[in-house]
């Protein structure tokens, strides 16, 4: 009581009294408190850039090596700005990358394995998250299971099983023999629709998190308003998931643009951009290197500009999963 | 009578009552049959296509695989548990890189989770400029490192071969050129080595300082498997109520004491799931010795069966870990409910 009293008066006091500019800036700026912001804020910005530097420096370090004419490579002085800028490296490692006849179908591989990974997610997702049917834990488990096993373990049974690829013996039946079809699409098209794709139970994983923050309600109002489970899932659970979808989409994107393992396994003879790096040969060792690192700076420099465009939805997507345990 | 009793017993019957039963299942619980059909192109993919490899793959080691000259196919002949023996008993390196796969997964472990929840304090913080372009940063190595890191290389054996592998080394390799790469690797251990003679001085204990040690020198190799992570942790950051840190501040906490009390009980179900990710992540990373051993046994030294029976050994060893793991952190884990 008595102190709530002591501290009016003190607040009365204070409006009477002219306090200075000086007297103002002085109880802001020196204080322990402002100090300890200051510091904060510097250390923050620090470590912050400190990593970001990391991040960023083997790219700069492909993007400075880029330009350099084939003289500046052996003088160690040079590190990112060249002294007599070329586009040489970079014309001759988009030629021998093959880029125009490899690009198109590299971008239809990623677009297919993208879109059918995000499809077959959204609705095991959904799946998952909404339904308690008899079994759905014991499948769950099976989800996270194809996510620990290193795909590496199944690889050559894989293969195997796309060399010589039938239905039930359906094919066997019609054409009197198997189908192969590696060296096709098909092979990474069909595990990504059934949900074996790269990471593909990492996909189904967030989109079921992602799910289970969305409010019940919004399906039950469809369900009163007379909507059967999939119309209600159609107009009503799609469009709100449209933030994970394409950071599920995104991811997939980029995994199969620079995938080299399922596509260097399943597309032999036809190449796509990820594979064709390797192929880049030169007499001169270190130029074959830099011809090489030029090449995958090619290949990933439309991976990062999608990524600034679209970053502001990616991070959206994840953010409002919520990813509770 | 008697007939009508003996009708009611046949198998038609059950199907009629079992239809029936499904029929007078209450809305709900007939609407979570409908959870069959979207599960179904999972289902339909682990039962014809992930199962079958998955049993291929252990027949194979149990077994010698000789491929046929004339090149149309190849037969098995049955070892029994030998290749397992071999991995233990026969195999020096196997067991040695086993070992240094899992201690080092274990030490990147609490560095990773506590390295990505750090930046994720750091990157959520409000009036920040410049937060964008951090965040664009920041989550790059999930888009272009991530993918590439992890895409394990194969040599020959199956096919697209030594470009897989090649790719997987070059992109793990953030220097360019020979002289690039001296350069670049000296001033990186060049900061290292200072680091270390600092921390030397600094009195630590040997394992300690060990410890220290070897989490600076896998700085890059962290940084680049935490993105992922990163993202988990801002997410649950940004879901815990402001209104309880309000209330928590009216109450007289400091913002040390909220961190311990609030934030850290809050996002402990995502500290789980980050655990279990990272230690999956690892687990199939390239990077790390064990994985691409099991590749030259069954690549390159085309010996299938015995890569095989190493993988399965590994796959257990994967899931003790992670079955410890959950054990042991779900104990702290506070679920808001």
């Amino acid at each position: 009581m008595e102190k709530t009293q002591k501290t009016y008066r003190e607040i009365e006091n204070l409006s009477h009294r002219e306090t200075t500019r000086k007297e103002r800036a002085k109880a802001k700026y020196l204080s322990w408190k402002f100090a300890a912001t200051v510091f904060g804020n510097l250390f923050a910005y620090v470590l912050i850039i400190g990593i970001a530097f990391v991040i960023v420096y083997p790219l700069l370090r492909r993007l400075g090596n880029a330009f350099k004419p084939v003289e500046e490579f052996y003088d160690t002085s040079i590190v990112y700005f060249p002294r007599n800028p070329t586009f040489e490296i970079i014309k001759q490692s988009f030629q021998r990358l093959n880029f125009r006849q490899v690009g198109w179908p590299s971008f239809l591989m990623a677009l297919y394995v993208g879109l059918f990974q995000m499809l077959v997610s959204l609705v095991v997702g959904y799946g998952f998250a909404r339904f308690k049917f008899r079994g759905s834990k014991v499948l769950f488990f099976c989800v996270i299971l194809t996510l620990i096993i290193p795909p590496n373990t199944i690889l050559i049974p894989l293969y195997l099983r796309f060399r010589f690829f039938d239905i039930f013996g359906i094919f066997e039946l019609i054409l009197g023999h198997s189908l192969s079809l590696i060296d096709t699409y098909w092979c990474q098209i069909l595990l990504s629709a059934l949900g074996l794709g790269w990471k593909n139970g990492l996909y189904i994983y967030l989109m079921r998190q992602y799910f289970r923050g969305v409010p019940k309600e919004l399906e039950e109002a469809a369900y009163i308003d007379g909507a059967r489970t999939f119309k209600a899932f159609i107009r009503v659970m799609v469009p709100s998931a449209l933030p994970m979808m394409l950071t599920v989409f995104l991811f997939s994107f980029s995994w199969q643009w620079t995938d080299t393992f399922y596509t260097g396994t399943f597309l032999i003879k036809k190449k796509l951009l990820a594979t064709s790096v390797n192929s880049i040969q030169h007499d001169n060792e270190l130029m074959q290197f830099n011809l090489q690192q030029t090449a995958i700076l090619i290949i990933l420099i439309p991976l990062i500009l999608l990524f600034v465009v679209t970053q502001r939805y990616f991070v959206e997507g994840i953010e409002r999963s919520g990813l509770t345990g | 009578m008697a007939a009508n009793v003996q009708k009611k017993e046949g198998v038609w019957y059950k199907i009629k009552m079992f239809i029936l039963r499904a029929l007078k299942m209450d809305l709900m619980e007939r609407r979570n049959l409908a959870g069959y059909v979207f599960v179904l192109p999972f289902v339909l993919g682990f039962v014809l296509i992930f199962l079958p490899s998955i049993v291929q793959s252990f027949r194979f080691s149990l077994s010698e695989i000789i491929i046929r000259a004339d090149g149309t196919g190849y037969d098995l002949q049955s070892r029994g548990f030998a290749h397992y023996y071999d991995a233990f008993f026969t195999d020096v390196d196997f067991r040695v890189k086993l070992v240094e796969t899992l201690r080092d997964i274990i030490i990147n472990l609490p560095v990773i989770l506590i390295f990505s929840f750090f930046m994720a304090l750091l990157l959520n913080r409000k009036k920040f400029p410049g937060r964008t372009v951090f965040r664009i940063i920041f989550f790059l190595p999930v888009i272009i490192y991530t993918g590439i890191a992890s895409s394990a290389g194969i040599t020959s054996g199956a096919g697209g071969g030594e470009a897989a592998e090649a790719a997987a080394q070059v992109f793990a390799d953030p220097t360019i050129g020979q002289e690039g790469m001296q350069s670049g690797v000296t001033s990186i251990i060049g900061m290292a080595m200072n680091i270390q003679v600092i921390i030397q001085n600094l009195g630590l204990g040997q394992t300690l300082m060990n410890f220290i040690m070897l989490s600076i020198s896998r700085l890059e190799w962290i940084i680049q498997s935490s993105g992922v992570q990163i993202l988990v942790f801002l997410a649950a950051l940004q879901g815990v109520p402001t209104s309880i840190f309000e209330a928590a501040s009216v109450e007289g906490l400091t913002s040390w004491e909220m961190f311990w009390k609030i934030t850290l009980p809050m996002i402990s179900p995502q500290i789980l799931v980050n655990t279990i990710y990272t230690v999956v992540d690892s687990f199939t990373n390239n990077r790390y010795e064990v994985l691409s051993y099991i590749q030259k046994v069954s690549f390159s030294n085309a010996n299938y069966g015995l890569g095989s029976a190493l993988s399965f050994i590994y796959f257990v060893c994967t899931l003790i870990l992670i079955g410890l793991v959950t054990v042991l952190i779900s104990r702290f884990v506070f679920y808001n409910e």
